[in-house]
């Protein structure tokens, strides 16, 4: 059952035909083919925020809960997707962990269905717009405490987010999470000591004056094809539940909408894949009771080292790294047993 | 966790000049986990891939196949325009290179394990071939594999009759989605044994199934594969393929250490190095060496680079870093000569062209019946399409699905003759019409000894086999 209030367009419609072959209805439609798979009771709607940014919600019950309610309202899973992602590429993880608890699943600030705000160029302002919109939106759905999950960027936002309202965390999941680390001081000068040719530099340069999916929206017409062709590996982890492009559409339509969520991105990173704010240096004033788990996956390029720091960085208190073998980054969609399992451990040791 | 109990595969990954890259991971896992290559039941490769996982398949001594490719990589950077010179000619050093390296009996043991990724151009779909009727047969499959168009040659090679191009341009990591294959890339991203560069840049994009990230290091890394660096930046490249190897078989729990001494090198290795005394430098060494701001004796290749490979291979990098024969080669790299030469250019470009293309003729003149045919034949096809699509306005999407219709590049419902009539004029002058008429039908009925004759009935993805099972059912 889906519950939407459609926001009215603003703009209207213009007469020229668009570039990009999107829409905001496209995604809906797009979205819709991929939660029909949802087993349980599913709820979805945008919940308004106080300053009117939108954030697109679902929540999902278990049906059987309902027949035989339990005697304690448990703890709430909250789940936040990364980067360029949305609720959709949680599809393999929805029912398997809506069995004991209410689970919450929404499209960041800027990405998916959600609002599209103008984020500031500063990275600790992008970064608090992106946290105080979590925190709106748990006030506005009256969770008094939740489990929170992060993957990759949602991972640095969830760490973030559990440093200000620690009182609203019960235990913190991070799965590949995203600017742990620090840019080391050579990190120009990866692979070959000999550092790089100049040209590379001003390529890499050049397009780090653009967003990071600008590639995207700029091929218009052909950037169906385009992430088609450069993210295959998407619809192949979903092949069991769709067996056509699905899941690299939903992808395009995601990312073609308005640049938000990526300038916010843009903002708080730097060089490519760098946070100018790395985790690490704040992970100290997460509060020493609020337990703390890493899910890296085992073929990721993150490295699950960073969990050991993060560990060394909280002496006397719970932090844990679970490494899920033959995962890539995506961890949650590699390898969803796995994962399911790995979650639903930590969920059952809550309440 | 990699599970030895069932059977296993090795990929690799194409990258053109990168593959010394697998060099350095082969000789890590043949060094410190032989099983791990003497037990896979297939060896996957596109393009220079390819021709490391022969080199595995067919039991070649690896020193060899290093040398082999520094030495392609020198002739490339001969001249001015590198690897775009007119004179240098990649397939030529190619064939060379396999038919001395390569052993006698190479297609008998890569048969049936080795299994080469190649594109057809007739549809440009993938097709791996794994069985090989001779040498020359096994060494026409690993140029076909390698075969970038434009940048290797005009015209696409053939394997048994059929034209095939660069494997990376189809499917770049043959079945490396499947759980029990080693993949191995050079460029960092979610292969097995990859280079891991620290960066936590979660953008990322697939190459016909190769996973590269998007960063400086792979970035840096592209532009070598095609454009090859100087030896000593191969050494490091190699090097670091064999730490990878080494890491991944380490965090894989894989090491069975003959060696009780744990680490990357056992100890002896370290005194058989290449080099040669230091009483043999000349003064003309010397002068140069001075001129060279007093760099150490072993100035021509840092140790640290090549201090874990395996000791033949450092020897080959060694000797392929110090060669700098005599004074032509430093006053020819000395910057107003370079200067010099590339002003010289437009002068010098269109005589060499001009003679390297008279060389090319000569070489192509064997080959021209065959692909003469071929070209004709492609235009026939074109001609004939054309001209069916105009009187019957499209039959070609009537009978089959998708699919199907993307491999076909023929409308499948024409009658037999002249379907038969079509793929002789593909197939050259290789196999009689009536042979490979025959191979179709041979497709489902499992094993015979006109198999291993066709590439086609090898095709290990299922969509191949189904592609075929369909065509066969429509030419009866």
């Amino acid at each position: 059952m889906q519950d939407e209030n459609e926001p009215k367009s603003v703009s209207g419609r213009r007469w020229w035909p668009s570039w990009r072959p999107t829409s905001i209805s496209i995604l809906r439609n797009t979205e819709a083919k991929i939660l029909d798979c949802v087993q349980n009771d599913l709820w979805a709607r945008f919940v308004s925020l106080p300053n009117q940014d939108r954030i697109w919600t679902l929540t999902v019950t278990n049906k059987n809960l309902l027949k035989a309610p339990k005697p304690v309202a448990q703890t709430p899973l909250v789940m936040v997707h990364g980067f360029g992602g949305g609720v959709g590429l949680w599809i393999r993880n929805l029912d398997p962990l809506c069995h004991s608890r209410p689970l919450f699943v929404f499209d960041l600030l800027g990405f998916g269905r959600s609002s599209r705000p103008h984020f500031p160029m500063d990275p600790a302002l992008a970064e608090e717009q992106s946290v105080s919109s979590i925190e709106h939106w748990r006030h506005a759905l009256a969770i008094d405490r939740m489990i929170l999950l992060g993957h990759s960027l949602g991972g640095y936002l969830a760490t973030s987010y559990a440093i200000q309202y620690p009182e609203r965390v019960s235990h913190l999941i991070l799965v590949d999470p995203w600017g742990f680390q620090h840019m080391p001081l050579d990190a120009t000068s990866g692979s070959a000591k000999s550092g790089f040719p100049r040209y590379i530099e001003a390529i890499m340069w050049f397009f780090g004056l653009f967003n990071p999916l600008a590639v995207i929206r700029a091929a218009g017409p052909l950037g169906p094809k385009l992430v088609n062709r450069l993210r295959p590996d998407f619809n192949r982890k979903f092949e069991d539940l769709f067996d056509d492009d699905t899941m690299t559409q939903y992808l395009y339509h995601c990312n073609a909408q308005t640049p938000s969520g990526e300038v916010g991105f843009k903002a708080m990173s730097e060089s490519i894949g760098w946070a100018k704010r790395p985790m690490l240096d704040r992970v100290h004033l997460l509060p020493p009771s609020l337990p703390v788990t890493l899910v890296y996956g085992g073929r990721s390029w993150m490295d699950s080292a960073t969990g050991a720091r993060v560990a060394e960085q909280r002496p006397n208190s719970y932090t844990r790294t679970v490494v899920i073998e033959g995962a890539a980054h995506q961890v949650n969609a590699d390898q969803p047993e796995e994962f399911n399992k790995v979650v639903q451990s930590i969920c059952d040791s809550v309440d | 966790m990699f599970d030895l109990t069932k059977e296993w595969n090795l990929s690799f990954a194409g990258c053109g000049f990168l593959g010394i890259y697998h060099i350095g991971v082969a000789s890590c896992l043949m060094e410190q986990a032989p099983y791990l290559i003497k037990g896979a039941t297939k060896i996957y490769g596109a393009s220079a891939g390819a021709l490391t996982a022969s080199m595995l398949a067919s039991q070649a001594p690896i020193a060899k196949c290093c040398e082999d490719v520094i030495e392609t990589v020198k002739e490339a950077r001969k001249r001015n325009l590198g690897p775009l010179h007119p004179s240098f000619n990649l397939v030529k050093v190619l064939r060379t290179g396999l038919q001395r390296d390569l052993p006698a009996n190479a297609h008998t043991l890569a048969s049936g394990r080795l299994c080469v990724s190649l594109t057809r151009v007739s549809d440009g779909q993938n097709v791996i071939v794994s069985q090989f009727k001779s040498k020359e047969d096994l060494i026409q499959a690993l140029i076909c594999s390698c075969f970038i168009p434009i940048y290797c040659g005009l015209i696409p090679p053939s394997f048994q009759g059929v034209r095939y191009v660069d494997g990376g341009i189809s499917d770049n990591l043959p079945q490396s989605e499947l759980k029990n294959t080693i993949s191995i890339s050079p460029f960092s991203g979610e292969s097995d044994i990859c280079p891991r560069d620290t960066s936590f840049n979660f953008h990322e994009f697939r190459f016909t199934n190769t996973s590269i990230q998007i960063n400086l290091g792979n970035m840096y890394r592209l532009s070598k594969a095609l454009f090859p660096p100087e030896p000593k930046i191969m050494a490091e490249i190699c090097q670091n393929g064999y730490k990878d190897a080494f890491r991944f078989l380490e965090e894989n729990h894989l090491l069975k250490l003959q060696y009780p001494t744990a680490g990357p090198s056992p100890p002896e290795v370290v005194n058989t190095c290449c080099c040669k005394p230091i009483v043999m430098e000349t003064t003309k060494d010397w002068m140069l060496r001075r001129l060279r701001l007093l760099r150490e004796w072993h100035w021509w290749l840092d140790e640290q680079i090549v201090d874990n490979l395996p000791a033949p291979i450092k020897k080959v990098f060694c000797e392929a870093c110090q060669q700098k024969p005599g004074l032509y080669a430093h006053v020819s790299e000395m910057l107003p000569v370079r200067v010099a030469s590339y002003m010289l250019l437009p002068c010098t470009l269109p005589v060499v062209s001009a003679y390297s293309v008279g060389k090319r003729f000569v070489e192509w003149i064997p080959e021209v019946p065959a692909d003469m045919r071929w070209l004709a034949g492609i235009a026939g096809d074109v001609a004939g399409g054309v001209y069916r699509q105009t009187r019957r306005g499209g039959p070609a999407d009537k009978t089959s699905d998708g699919s199907l219709r993307n491999c076909m590049s023929l409308p499948p419902s024409l009658d037999n003759n002249s379907l038969v009539e079509r793929d002789s004029q593909l197939s050259g002058f290789a196999l009689s019409a009536l042979d490979l008429s025959s191979h179709y039908r041979n497709i489902p009925t499992g094993p015979s000894s006109q198999d291993s004759a066709s590439p086609l009935t090898l095709c290990s993805s299922p969509r191949q086999i189904c592609f075929f099972v369909g065509s066969q059912e429509e030419s009866d």
